[in-house]
């Protein structure tokens, strides 16, 4: 018997279901065809892939641990963080490969919004919500965070909630890129499309604040109990 | 002997509930030491902190491997229910190396194929200094069993040290060295193999101290 490395051993384990893979697969097709069709539709296709990502990445660690499920990896009290760590990639490996597809085929035909889903505001969104789905469902059952997270959302689009307050008309303040950063990381989607309303601080506040959120629950993980809550 | 495990002082409570306090176990080289107890004794848990999973609150846990310079090669099997039930039984196998003929997802076989399943995996090969095994005989047919207490006695025989927890009092008997019973979350020494205590002996030793 030898150890399996943890990145064949979470791919093996299928963290997503089935269907949420073949939704993803759709998005992507949808995508490809809206951006072929008109490069500066790119955003369409990106903000589609996030939505999903916030469900994929949301692929909950700790009730499969409880299961029992992860026990040949976490025997005798190894690098946990390191494994997590692996959890998070492959949990986040399906939305960011569609995500690099879309913008690269964008990229190469010519898409405006392209060169910021690699490197600039797009990409940060990404960011915010694979660490965030995550880390908000790192103790939930799989896809848990991702559709409260939704719900959350659609409740602010009901009650036609003004997240973004026009700061063009004000001078920044710290303390307004700061608000910006907090409401970036409830609502990335924000950067999906044309965010002249954001500044360059808060996309880089939001994605700090939610690399810290990230970090902490790996380094968190190192202390926690896998005790068996499902023995049935 | 060498000890390749040892649990010393070891507590631990879950919400108001005190599983294990101030519980000891001490595995050796080449013995195997059968954890006996009533149900909710805290065996799984105990099992869980030898292995790592679970941290205790009070207590310490050390792990010896061959060489003094290396870390112990442990393997813990908590069950067939810990087996994941989408993977094919094949695919479990081949993550670790282990070549298993079954197709099916491990949620489709029958229990006691899950738990051969997860015990040929677990116990395939060599090169582990401490086994850990929570339950294993349970829903084995009896030519699985039989394989099982054969392949323990291989370990034990090969230097490896062993803790299994177990209902089925004969078949610990048929592997064990020592026995250690689990009650009010403290250990207390059945017997040593030496004075060879009868499996009557045990379940007496069970039934009184679950009556005490």
């Amino acid at each position: 018997m030898r150890s399996p490395s943890p990145a064949r051993f979470f791919l093996a384990m299928r963290l997503h279901p089935p269907y949420a893979l073949a939704i993803l697969a759709m998005v992507v097709a949808v995508g490809m065809w809206t951006t072929v069709v008109s490069p500066a539709e790119l955003d369409s296709g990106l903000g589609m892939v996030l939505f999903v990502q916030m469900f994929l990445a949301s692929s909950g660690f700790l009730v499969r641990a409880r299961r029992g499920h992860f026990d040949p990896l976490l025997v005798g009290g190894g690098d946990r963080v390191a494994t997590v760590a692996w959890h998070w990639v492959v949990s986040i490996a399906p939305g960011l490969a569609a995500w690099i597809c879309l913008a690269s085929a964008g990229s190469i035909l010519g898409s405006p919004a392209a060169a910021s889903a690699f490197v600039g505001g797009r990409a940060a969104a990404l960011l915010i919500v694979s660490a965030l789905s995550w880390t908000a469902g790192f103790t939930l059952p799989r896809g848990a965070a991702g559709l409260v997270w939704a719900a959350a959302l659609l409740g602010l689009l009901l009650r036609g909630t003004d997240l973004l307050p026009p700061v063009a008309l004000l001078p920044v303040s710290s303390a307004m890129a700061l608000r910006h950063a907090l409401t970036l990381l409830i609502c990335p989607f924000l950067l999906i499309g044309n965010h002249a309303l954001v500044t360059p601080g808060a996309i880089g506040a939001a994605a700090l604040f939610s690399s810290v959120f990230l970090l902490a629950a790996w380094r968190a993980s190192g202390g926690l109990d896998v005790y068996l809550v499902d023995r049935t | 002997m060498k000890t390749r495990l040892e649990l010393a002082g070891v507590s631990k409570t879950f919400g108001r509930h005190q599983v294990l306090n101030q519980a000891w176990l001490q595995a050796r080289a080449g013995e195997a030491v059968g954890l006996i107890g009533a149900n909710g004794a805290g065996k799984t848990t105990m099992l869980r902190i030898a292995a790592g999973l679970v941290r205790p609150d009070k207590g310490s846990v050390r792990w010896c491997g061959v060489h003094d310079d290396q870390s112990a090669r442990i393997r813990y099997y908590g069950g067939e229910m810990t087996l994941p039930s989408s993977i094919s039984g094949r695919r479990w196998g081949a993550l670790f190396g282990v070549e298993v003929d079954e197709r099916r997802p491990v949620g489709h076989l029958s229990r006691g194929s899950r738990q051969l399943l997860g015990l040929r995996v677990v116990l395939a090969g060599e090169g582990a200094d401490l086994l850990l095994l929570d339950e294993p005989w349970e829903g084995l047919d009896p030519e699985a069993s039989a394989w099982l207490t054969d392949t323990v006695r291989r370990w034990r025989a090969g230097g490896a040290a062993l803790v299994i927890s177990s209902h089925r009092l004969h078949d610990l008997d048929s592997v064990c060295t020592r026995f250690l019973l689990l009650e009010s979350g403290r250990c207390h020494a059945v017997a040593d193999r030496e004075l060879r205590p009868s499996v009557d002996q045990l379940v007496q030793a069970v039934r009184w101290r679950s009556r005490a």
